[in-house]
């Protein structure tokens, strides 16, 4: 790896750290990096310390970094606040209006807020202020950025455009005459870097965007952090893409309208986090006893209750696995990275729909908020599988719940010329209509149970990196792929024999390949971003298999490669 | 302030211009006001930046979940009905989320006061809209160019027909007639709601150029039309043109931890 820089914007809510931070992203992604952006804020509108940081690398990055090479400061807290991560030749940039005199050579206090009213006539441009000092500490080639920046304030018209680089190039000059310290990396030769990834995009995006390829007809929901800008990203679309997007009164609503709006032929879906989700188990059990098919996005949060609003956490695994009274199949889903949420969540209405399941995809804030820059994605080859219908025309005996070979009977819709469609959440016989006959309801669950095993044939293996035979396997699932997968590298190339076995469909267990690599390994580490290492314990419930050391991280924090390696040291991985 | 404000939880976490933090004033005047012994009190909030309130009283407090707060509250009052129990809550946590819990509390007629920040959306998950949003107006969740499709409650119009027994609705800006009417709710013996329409410059009053904090107080001071009295149909809420406040309830029945008392004596034979 030839370069690797890590960018730490902080301040209060409200003062636009995002603002700078996606103009370094776009910057940089634009000149051919890879680029991996969390967001780490307090639950608060204004005030507060909140930050973004950005790593930027010349190969693909998955997580951050606890190494920060350039802070930028829009307050004192901001200064001091991540100062101990600050590498040895790092800059910490701040505004010379920012009463703080403890200065080192770190510092670089600068007039980026009155710059930006003198030169650009508005202080608001004091992001471009702020992303002019960063580059010119950096020696990035003037020229380069500005290229970037056209692009980037294209739409807003040369009024903007003009201004907004003169500022970034004032403060560049300003900056470079007095900069006394030293900056950890010079790239006054950078041409661009080897990335065609140009798709800049956080994890709820990505949902969204799954959501719209699978051609979803219908969301209803409830504002909930960390999962409300799924939902935003689909309602700013749903008129010109005759999408129903419902907000509702709460989240009893949200998935009970979902079902019915199913129910009447709508692909459906909702997005919520784990209070949300608390509410919506009653709507969970109807979708099941219903066989309506339904797609909910779980953005999970450290609860209980209320818990920690924007922080993450992967704590709902075992509870959305078991939630509802009664016994019914349900598939969940977690994704590792943006592209995978994208993936997961097409084939998340398509497995909804053939095997009329809820679906539940687990993703958490750092999935939901982080940004990375990756392939466009094609979508003309998305094939929507709406699964078994009942053909078309007039059906006197049709019945919604039939009794057929696998299980799965098919579907018609209310308004279906000569068709019927009855459904109770009661037991009900194959017509739809209530029954307490006994052998009805052995039928009706025998039905239910005949799902499970056609849908771990439909759901996919887990994939593991590093060599099958390693002496360590490191079992993770969901998000923490990412700095696991780093780390695992890191040690693999200091000649740890170790590999990563890691779930993204973790419900139902697919044990095959699990059995084969615990036969193998020496010892197995769960890492689990929770306090009591969650599919450790649905491995053993379905397996009986233990595994031999838990690492577990339970702060509302992002794990990175650093501490992971740190924490398996402790545990005598080396 | 400071004998009823956490001073150690100063700064407030509400933006420039906010009204949540005069509304918090007009609770702890009310309770000066009163007399009220501390120990006595418990304030209790649901979630929101409206719900971050209780978390600044000395009082007893509880922040309880999305939506919940009354339904704490009513268990509250009803375990030990010495407590003045005192809500103070959101647009939407007390009449989306929480709407059930509201009317049936105001037909069960249990003696809590709950006070309602109005600041017509979802002000802590970044402006969508409410309950309270008027038609066509703007947030994250009705975007322009449509706005808003709902309709929105006239929360006045909801208590008073669910059954409460004082039914009042203030602006921000008439703190002082505001802080009686919450007094006059705590000290009555029955269920109080009292509205205070306030402002929410960051998230509504952007959406919808209203202008700053400032100028949407303003414009509250202008709108306001005090009909104290008024039966609360007409009661009217039209933020651009007329916002009809004062006080539009104030009737008897009988409460219902009085009642529960009064049925627990009966069936000890007293
Ligand atoms: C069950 C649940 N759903 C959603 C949320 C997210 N949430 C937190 S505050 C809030 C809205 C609060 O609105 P309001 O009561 O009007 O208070 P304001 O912030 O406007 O003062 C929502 C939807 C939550 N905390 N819990
Ligand atoms: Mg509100």
């Amino acid at each position: 790896m030839t370069m690797d820089i890590t960018f730490n914007v902080g301040g209060a809510a409200g003062q636009g750290i995002d603002k700078i931070g996606d103009l370094l992203t776009q910057i940089f992604v634009k000149a051919g990096f890879y680029t991996f952006t969390i967001k780490d804020f307090e639950s608060r509108i204004r005030g507060g310390y909140n930050f973004t940081q950005i790593r930027v690398s010349d190969i693909p990055v998955y997580a951050s970094n606890d190494e920060i090479d350039v802070i930028v400061a829009l307050t004192r807290a901001a200064i001091v606040g991540k100062r101990d991560q600050l590498v040895e030749n790092g800059v910490i940039i701040f505004d010379d209006s920012i009463d703080f005199t403890e200065l080192e050579q770190c510092h670089l206090p600068l007039p980026l807020e009155k710059t930006a009213k003198e030169v650009g006539g508005d202080t608001r441009m004091t992001n471009s202020a702020a992303l002019g000092a960063v580059l010119s500490v950096l020696k990035y080639p003037f020229e380069m950025a500005s290229e970037a920046l056209e692009a980037i304030f294209q739409k807003k018209g040369e009024k903007v455009i003009q201004p907004n680089i003169k500022v970034a190039r004032a403060i560049y000059d300003i900056a470079r005459d007095h900069f006394q310290g030293e900056c950890s990396h010079d790239l006054s030769t950078l041409r661009g870097g080897p990335s065609e990834d140009k798709l800049v995009l956080s994890g709820n995006r990505a949902i969204a965007f799954g959501a719209l390829a699978a051609n979803v007809k219908w969301i209803s929901s409830y504002p909930m952090s960390p999962s409300t800008s799924a939902f935003q990203d689909i309602v700013s679309v749903a008129h010109t893409l005759r999408i129903g997007a419902f907000q509702t009164e709460d989240e009893l609503a949200s998935l009970t309208m979902a079902i019915g709006a199913s129910f009447a032929g709508a692909r459906s879906m909702v997005t919520t986090s784990g209070g949300g989700f608390s509410l919506m188990v009653e709507g969970l059990g109807l979708a099941a006893m219903t066989e309506t098919p339904v797609v909910i996005y779980n953005a999970q949060r450290p609860g209980p209750a209320t818990g920690l609003p924007t922080r993450t956490e992967q704590s709902d695994l075992l509870f959305m696995a078991h939630a509802s009274q009664g016994e019914f199949p349900r598939i969940l889903l977690a994704p590792k990275d943006p592209l995978e949420g994208f993936n997961i969540t097409v084939r998340a209405f398509d497995l909804a729909e053939k095997f009329q399941v809820p679906v539940m995809i687990l993703g958490d804030q750092y999935f939901a908020d982080s940004v990375m820059n990756i392939p466009r994605i094609d979508v003309t080859g998305i094939k929507i599988d709406r699964g078994k219908l009942a053909p078309r025309g007039s059906d006197r005996e049709y019945k919604r719940f039939q009794l057929t070979e696998d299980g799965i009977s098919p579907r018609a819709f209310p308004g279906d010329v000569g068709k019927i469609v009855v459904a109770a959440g009661n037991t009900h016989r194959e017509d739809g209509h209530i029954s307490e006959d006994p052998n009805v309801r052995n039928e009706m669950v025998e039905k239910f149970m005949k799902k499970t095993p056609q849908i771990l044939d439909a759901l996919n293996p887990p994939t593991l990196e590093g060599p099958p035979d390693a002496e360590t396997t490191l079992l993770t699932w969901g998000t923490v792929w990412g700095p696991v997968f780093e780390a695992v590298n890191i040690l693999a190339a200091d000649g740890v024999s170790i590999n990563q076995l890691h779930f993204s469909d973790v419900f139902p267990l697919k044990t095959e390949r699990l059995m084969a690599i615990f036969a193998q390994a020496k010892r197995v580490i769960s890492i689990e971003q929770n306090a009591t290492s969650q599919f450790a314990r649905l491995v053993r419930m379905e397996t009986g298999l233990n595994v031999d050391k838990m690492i577990n991280k339970y702060d509302g924090r992002p794990m990175t490669a650093g501490w992971v390696i740190t924490r398996l040291k402790e545990v005598g991985v080396q | 302030m400071q004998k009823y404000i956490r001073t150690d939880r100063l700064p407030w976490i509400y933006c420039p211009g906010c009204s949540i933090g005069i509304a918090t004033q007009m609770v702890a005047h009310a309770i000066e006001d009163l007399g009220l012994d501390f120990h006595k009190v418990v304030i209790i909030s649901g979630i929101g930046c409206s719900g971050r309130t209780s978390g600044y009283f000395k009082t007893g407090t509880y922040h309880t979940t999305h939506g919940r707060a009354i339904a704490f509250a009513e268990g509250v009052k009803i375990a030990n009905p010495e407590l003045e129990v005192i809500v103070i809550s959101g647009d939407g946590d007390l009449a989306a989320i929480g709407g059930n819990h509201l009317i049936h509390a105001c037909r069960r007629n249990i003696d809590i006061t709950v006070v309602c920040i109005n600041n017509l959306n979802y002000g802590m998950t970044g402006g969508q809209f409410g309950p309270t949003t008027e038609h066509e107006r703007y947030s994250q969740t009705s975007p322009p160019p449509f706005g808003n499709v709902e309709h929105p409650f006239n929360l006045v119009q909801l208590a008073a027909s669910s059954g409460a027994t004082f039914v009042a609705r203030w602006t921000a800006v008439q703190a002082r007639r505001a802080t009686k009417s919450i007094a006059k709710g705590i000290k009555k013996k029955g269920f109080s709601f009292i509205e205070i329409v306030g402002a929410c410059p960051t998230a509504y009053g952007r959406m919808n150029r209203l202008g700053d904090g400032l100028a949407m107080h303003k414009h509250l001071l202008e709108v306001a039309d005090i009909q104290n009295g008024l039966p609360p149909h007409e009661a009217e809420f039209d933020y651009e043109r007329r916002i009809v406040c004062g006080e539009f309830v104030n009737i008897e029945k009988p409460e219902y931890t009085e009642v529960l008392r009064q049925m627990h004596l009966k069936a000890h034979g007293q």
